[in-house]
């Protein structure tokens, strides 16, 4: 029963990774490219006679879209996510206490209650794995 | 670790689209659904809001500041309670923690630290 709820958690976990990482970005352009050309492009006299049909117009937006996103994905990853996971660090008591315990346990300053303490509660969360 | 080209540039993509354009598409969405199928529709907002650049201005206006006001309300508040919640579910990181903790209190048994070794090797691998 373990077993088979663990599964199905595992299964939900892939759905929801192949919904958000993937299939949302299709949904999401497909979404855009009809909402622009109904309500934007069609019927816009100045528009349509740049693009005609929604297929140019959705070869247009990929075209240009993919490498945008790429460029900006890579400034991302070298500028921005250190800023992201400094915020992050510094609002995270739970990894500061593991750090900072095995630090005065090193030093010698930790106290054999606090240890103890310490011990249980990595314990009880070590026990939710499957 | 070795990633090859393509997966590298499909996940500076995803972080390009995900982390930046993702907003542009949806506030264009937005702005687009809500005028052409609310505002256009009703007399009351027409009247207010003439233009669709208008509305796409003033919605731009209101929803900036208030996402950022926002964001830092849930960095001040709310992120503490997540990286809690998300760490006291996080097994492997406790166990990795505990084993060190063990191994400085000589806790530890010889057995435990090698098969807690050849686990972080294979996570290494990759």
């Amino acid at each position: 029963m373990i077993f088979q709820k663990r599964t199905i958690r595992e299964f939900w976990w892939a759905g929801r990774m192949g919904h958000s990482i993937y299939l949302t970005i299709f949904l999401g352009f497909i979404n855009f490219i009809l909402i622009v050309y109904n309500f934007l492009i069609e019927g816009n006299e100045i528009l349509e006679n740049f693009i005609s049909e929604i297929w140019v117009f959705s070869i247009i937006f990929l075209a240009l879209y993919i490498p945008v996103s790429i460029l900006i994905g890579r400034w991302h990853s070298n500028t921005q996510i250190h800023v992201d996971m400094e915020l992050k660090m510094f609002e995270d008591p739970i990894l500061a206490r593991m750090i900072r315990t095995l630090l005065d346990v090193q030093t010698g300053i930790a106290s054999e209650e606090e240890i103890n303490e310490f011990r249980n509660m990595l314990e009880k969360i070590e026990r939710k794995s499957g | 670790m070795k990633e090859g080209w393509g997966r590298r540039r499909w996940w500076e993509f995803r972080q390009g689209h995900t982390v930046y354009l993702i907003f542009l598409l949806t506030f264009v969405n937005f702005i687009l659904i809500a005028y052409r199928l609310l505002i256009e529709r009703v007399t009351f907002f027409k009247d207010l809001v003439p233009e669709l650049w208008i509305f796409a201005l003033m919605f731009i206006l209101v929803y900036v500041p208030a996402a950022i006001l926002i964001g830092y309300w849930h960095r001040r508040t709310q992120l503490r309670v997540e990286t809690t919640i998300i760490n006291q579910q996080n097994p492997v990181l406790a166990r990795m923690i505990r084993t060190l903790l063990d191994v400085q209190t000589g806790v530890a048994s010889k057995e435990e630290i090698k098969e807690f070794r050849d686990m972080l090797k294979k996570i290494e691998k990759k």
